[in-house]
């Protein structure tokens, strides 16, 4: 190489060495340029966001009630049916000395059945309330044994429709779930009733109490659109590996206001 | 961004260094290409930031939903954290290794973005790359909602001078991968968002003794039925904030 070639090379050299300087420069001016646009965006994206959008926690969920009626409504409708059934009765339930005495027999001729239909959630801030239309019947058979000639009676009863109602006693974040029962709360000393003529035994009444049969309408859990486990997935091309990273909820807080169920969360991650 | 130079033995040796000082002046590297596609992606963010700020003032946003999901880049970058480098083959360049050291969510603005360490090699020589990457909402009803690294731009790290032909010729074939070729290499992060919501419990059966007078008791077999329903979650819209990813979802059975 002469020196006149290398020469020129230097000259080319720095003349385009120059111009990428100056192309440089022109580009690190337009990002910063870009970039105090974008952190006034951010600023002003932050302002204006809506409640919805201003969070804290690693995961929030909002879930509205429109799922959770359309739950209800389904599943009283039909009527939830909750039945109970006698298994087993002892003792005596009349003993008249010199008379005679009744008792329940069979066992499973006793038979109460509360249907419950009209499922409405009824949301206040801080709890979840539902109300319902109920109506209850019941029936059982009692065998007597009045001055030695046994004998039997079926009597029955029913409960004119009543409205219940309930609340969700929701607990802690489970697995991304929520455990609740649906207690009924009013009326709590509700009863079914069936009298039965026993003759010279007089006669009998026996009362079921509603409260205590279905003490839940129903116990289970409230998805809350999260699961308890992320996957980052890798390429065929790099290996192919699949990574299972399970997330838990770490201080969870539940809150219920008049139109949503909401949860907010950090997050445990753990390699599965 | 970290500049280095490539630890190749040049071929010639002793013009390389007889040329150099006189060279050095018209060394070569990708600083142009590495501003150019920073500036896309902030062009980019600025305009994602923009239309976001548009919606919020338009009362656009959110749209009507049944479920409102937000999940904080913050967890993910911590499963992100544990998955370890990993390296494929640079699509296009025989014997070109690109090693992925770390994946971060990021965001610029309301744009989702990545920050990714990674460097390529083939035989002696090794660069740092730039790439630039969004992310991108992969939302089809009958998968899980995921998000997928999308790469914008794939730049060397490199400078040389004239006469180191060979590397001249590795960073020419690396500016040449095709980026959509590259989205396809990097992992995809499957959302733990579930496809339906269950409500309700199980049938459930229970013994309840109640007195029926005197002595005499009565054990009742109590039947609730299941209430186990499920409902199909639609994602209907996202939107992603500098913090992390919101979705909103009807749900219906």
């Amino acid at each position: 190489m002469s020196v006149r070639a290398a020469a020129a090379i230097g000259i080319i050299g720095l003349l385009s060495g120059g111009c990428t300087a100056i192309a440089v420069s022109d580009l690190d001016r337009r990002i910063a340029e870009r970039k105090a646009e974008i952190r006034q965006l951010t600023t002003d994206v932050l302002a204006a966001a809506p409640p919805a959008f201003r969070t804290t926690r690693d995961v929030e969920i909002e879930l509205r009630y429109r799922p959770l009626q359309a739950w209800l409504s389904s599943v009283s409708s039909p009527p939830l049916v909750i039945a109970a059934d006698g298994v087993k009765a002892a003792g005596d339930v009349v003993y008249q000395g010199g008379v005679g005495k009744a008792w329940l027999e069979p066992a499973h001729d006793t038979r109460v059945r509360l249907a419950i239909r009209d499922l409405v959630l009824t949301p206040q801030a801080g709890a979840l309330m539902w109300t319902a239309s109920a109506q209850a019947n019941a029936e059982t058979r009692v065998r007597t044994y009045i001055f030695n000639v046994g004998s039997n009676v079926h009597c029955s009863g029913a409960l004119p429709t009543v409205q219940p109602r309930g609340s969700f006693s929701v607990g802690q974040v489970q697995a991304m779930k929520l455990p609740y029962t649906m207690r009924f709360s009013i009326p709590g000393e509700l009863q079914v009733s069936v009298r039965c003529g026993l003759g010279q035994l007089g006669s009998f009444g026996l009362g079921f109490p509603i409260g205590k049969i279905a003490d839940s309408v129903s116990t289970g859990s409230i998805d809350l659109g999260i699961e308890t486990a992320a996957r980052i997935q890798l390429p065929a091309e790099a290996g192919g590996r699949l990574y299972v990273f399970r997330f838990s909820a770490q201080d969870a807080v539940v809150s219920m206001t008049d139109r949503a169920l909401a949860v907010e969360t950090n997050v445990g991650v753990a390699v599965e | 961004m970290k500049l280095l130079s490539i630890s190749h033995t040049p071929a010639k040796p002793l013009l390389a260094a007889l040329l150099g000082p006189i060279l050095c002046s018209g060394c070569h590297t990708t600083v142009v290409q590495q501003r150019q596609a920073e500036l896309a992606v902030l062009d980019t963010a600025a305009a994602a930031s923009s239309s976001t700020l548009d919606a919020f003032r338009s009362n656009s946003l959110p749209p009507d939903y049944d479920l409102h999901l937000y999940i904080a880049y913050a967890p993910l970058n911590k499963a992100l954290g544990a998955l370890g480098a990993y390296q494929f083959p640079v699509p296009g360049v025989d014997g070109a290794t690109a090693h992925i050291r770390a994946l971060r969510l990021t965001s610029f603005g309301t744009l989702p973005s990545a920050s990714v360490s990674a460097s390529v090699e083939k035989g002696d020589l090794k660069a740092d790359v730039g790439i630039q990457v969004v992310l991108v909402p992969e939302l089809a009803p009958d998968r899980q909602p995921a998000l997928r690294f999308k790469v914008l731009a794939f730049t060397p790290v490199v400078s040389w001078n004239g006469l180191e032909f060979t590397k001249s010729e590795f960073v020419h074939a690396l500016l040449a991968v095709e980026v959509n070729k590259l989205t396809a290499r990097l992992p995809l992060i499957v959302l733990p968002v579930s496809q339906q919501l269950s409500l309700g419990g199980p049938a459930l059966q229970k013994d309840e003794t109640i007195s029926t007078g005197r002595d005499s008791t009565l054990v009742l077999r109590v039947t609730v039925p299941s209430t186990a329903q499920q409902q199909q979650i639609r994602i209907l819209n996202h939107v992603f904030m500098p913090d992390g990813l919101h979705l909103f979802a009807g749900v219906a059975k």
